[in-house]
């Protein structure tokens, strides 16, 4: 995250404070209480259409998410699909590391983050036919299924690391492949992600990289692998990739330096 | 089914890049090749054509055609030093892979999907522009023995699917729900593979084949825009007006 991020996004929280909270009334219209939340915590980032232009989108990198095409990076649905309202409670709740999305959990009431949900989906005509059953590709049980790290899993994962060929996108050692220029769905250049910083945007721990993994990130050239590896070799790629970035011994610090802020990381 | 329906479907054997008998069951190496081809026996000439036969025309350019080839930049044992760009196909003047259709029109019910097939063969898609009913499933193939990365945009700007695909022979269907021109690119760093598919929320499109013609059927007596769409080209429209008794005919030059 830039600094000029941290600083803006500071500031949306500072606006934020008191009154949206002294409005809340249970009995209100989930759109308006939606509505009024996005104006006070969003739009400075997002923009009062919801097409990531607002006013302080210029000075952040990476840019705020642009609603009105109901492209969204962290889903549980397949690819080109929209998110269920599970999948963008989470991003909210949690913010986006390594971005100026901040974490919002301790910021707004339960209420209001369903409110500003349901407002976002307004944006978008891509979620008028709502999320079709089909499309869900991971579901909490079988986050909850998820078998136990191990040494051998680890290594299956380098295994389907090579296969998968992720070494064209994310390089040999996991830090990107320079060779192999990227760009987003809005034609702005995008490096592969870096495994060995450890900040996955979509969480770091094991479900939420198999989300990732599974259902590919959506305005990114990472793709969906859910036709192209079972759930065990998920699990596994999961392992290995979480391993990139552990650093236990001194002699890992200093053979695989953390590359924090090298490059923007979108 | 009407008797109308039928030919419109069998209309779009050559049309498309295959047509709704193709059972998905079918090898994947005789699914992909035999729709492709699309010869002067299948499309009928205004000559030929029964009243049913609505529309009818030829496309022609004075562009030449591209004769290029694009620089393989990777992964050379299986896509070969360089492809030919399909950019512009032309023979003596006419064009291929234009596609004609009404343009603003509605229709009550939505003409019945069909099960088309993208291939990619070579570091090539085939076929390079097809046109689909709206809720078609395009089954995505894997030809190549090396890591595709099927990436297909709607409007040329959003997402509609990003597919991992590594695995030779591998088959991946998709549904094609929104009507529009979809593009397809590889991320996987093959930055010349490109192909369209153009989804209609109607029956009256056609793709026009190596002779440069098209057949539009079963079009209802009324006054329409005919649009024609080319990925290099651009696009050009004209009105037409179709009556019961005699095909209209209507040639492009772009």
């Amino acid at each position: 995250v830039t600094a000029s991020g941290s600083w803006f996004a500071g500031l949306a929280l500072a606006l934020l404070a008191s009154p949206a909270r002294a409005q809340t009334a249970s009995d209100q219209d989930p759109l308006v209480l939606g509505e009024q939340v996005y104006r006070k915590a969003c739009v400075p980032c997002h923009g009062v259409r919801g097409d990531g232009a607002g006013p302080v989108a210029r000075w952040l990198d990476p840019l705020p998410r642009d609603f009105t095409l109901g492209t969204f990076k962290f889903r549980s649905t397949m690819s080109g699909s929209i998110p269920t309202d599970a999948d963008l409670r989470r991003t909210i709740d949690r913010g986006i590391p390594g971005t100026a999305m901040p974490s919002w959990q301790y910021l707004l009431s339960v209420e209001e983050r369903d409110a500003v949900v349901a407002y976002v989906k307004t944006f978008s005509d891509w979620f008028e036919d709502g999320v079709y059953p089909e499309d869900i590709l991971v579901t909490d049980a079988q986050l909850a299924a998820a078998p136990p790290e191990t040494e051998p899993m680890r290594a299956a994962g380098k295994e389907v690391y090579a296969r998968m060929e992720c070494a064209k996108c994310h390089g040999e050692d996991g830090r990107g492949n320079p060779d192999n220029p990227l760009e987003d769905d809005w034609g702005r250049p995008i490096v592969a992600f870096d495994f060995t910083t450890g900040v996955y945007k979509g969480g770091n721990s094991p479900p939420d990289v198999y989300r990732s993994f599974t259902t590919g990130l959506d305005g990114t050239p990472m793709p969906s692998y859910a036709d192209s590896l079972d759930e065990t070799e998920r699990w596994q790629l999961v392992y290995y990739c979480l391993s990139l970035s552990r650093r236990t011994t001194v002699r890992d610090w200093l053979l695989h330096p953390p590359t924090w802020n090298h490059r923007v990381q979108r | 089914m009407n008797r109308a329906l039928v030919i419109w479907l069998a209309s779009l054997l050559p049309i498309a890049a295959s047509g709704p008998g193709e059972a998905p069951s079918e090898s994947p190496v005789s699914a992909v090749e035999t729709p492709v081809p699309v010869d002067d026996e299948t499309i009928p000439s205004a000559a030929e054509a029964e009243v049913d036969v609505s529309v009818t025309g030829t496309v022609t350019t004075e562009a030449p055609p591209s004769t290029e080839m694009l620089e393989v930049t990777q992964d050379h044992p299986v896509c070969g030093d360089a492809v030919p760009s399909e950019e512009v196909v032309v023979k003596d003047g006419k064009l291929a892979n234009a596609v004609v259709f009404l343009d603003g029109v509605t229709v009550e019910t939505p003409p019945d999907p069909v099960e088309a097939v993208l291939d990619q063969k070579g570091c090539l898609y085939i076929p390079h522009v097809q046109a689909v009913p709206v809720g078609s499933t395009l089954t995505v193939v894997n030809s190549d023995d090396v890591l595709h990365n099927t990436h297909a945009y709607l409007g040329g700007e959003r997402t509609i699917f990003n597919l991992a695909m590594p695995q030779k022979d591998q088959r991946i269907p998709r549904p094609l729900r929104r009507p529009g021109l979809v593009n397809v690119q590889c991320d996987a760093g093959h930055t010349w593979m490109s192909a369209y598919i153009y989804v209609f929320d109607h029956p009256w499109f056609a793709v026009t084949g190596p002779d440069g013609t098209y057949a539009l059927r079963n079009v209802p007596p009324g006054t329409y825009t005919l649009t024609v769409w080319h990925e290099k080209l651009g696009t050009q429209s004209r009105e037409i007006t179709v009556s019961a008794d005699a095909p209209v005919v209507a040639d492009f030059e772009l």
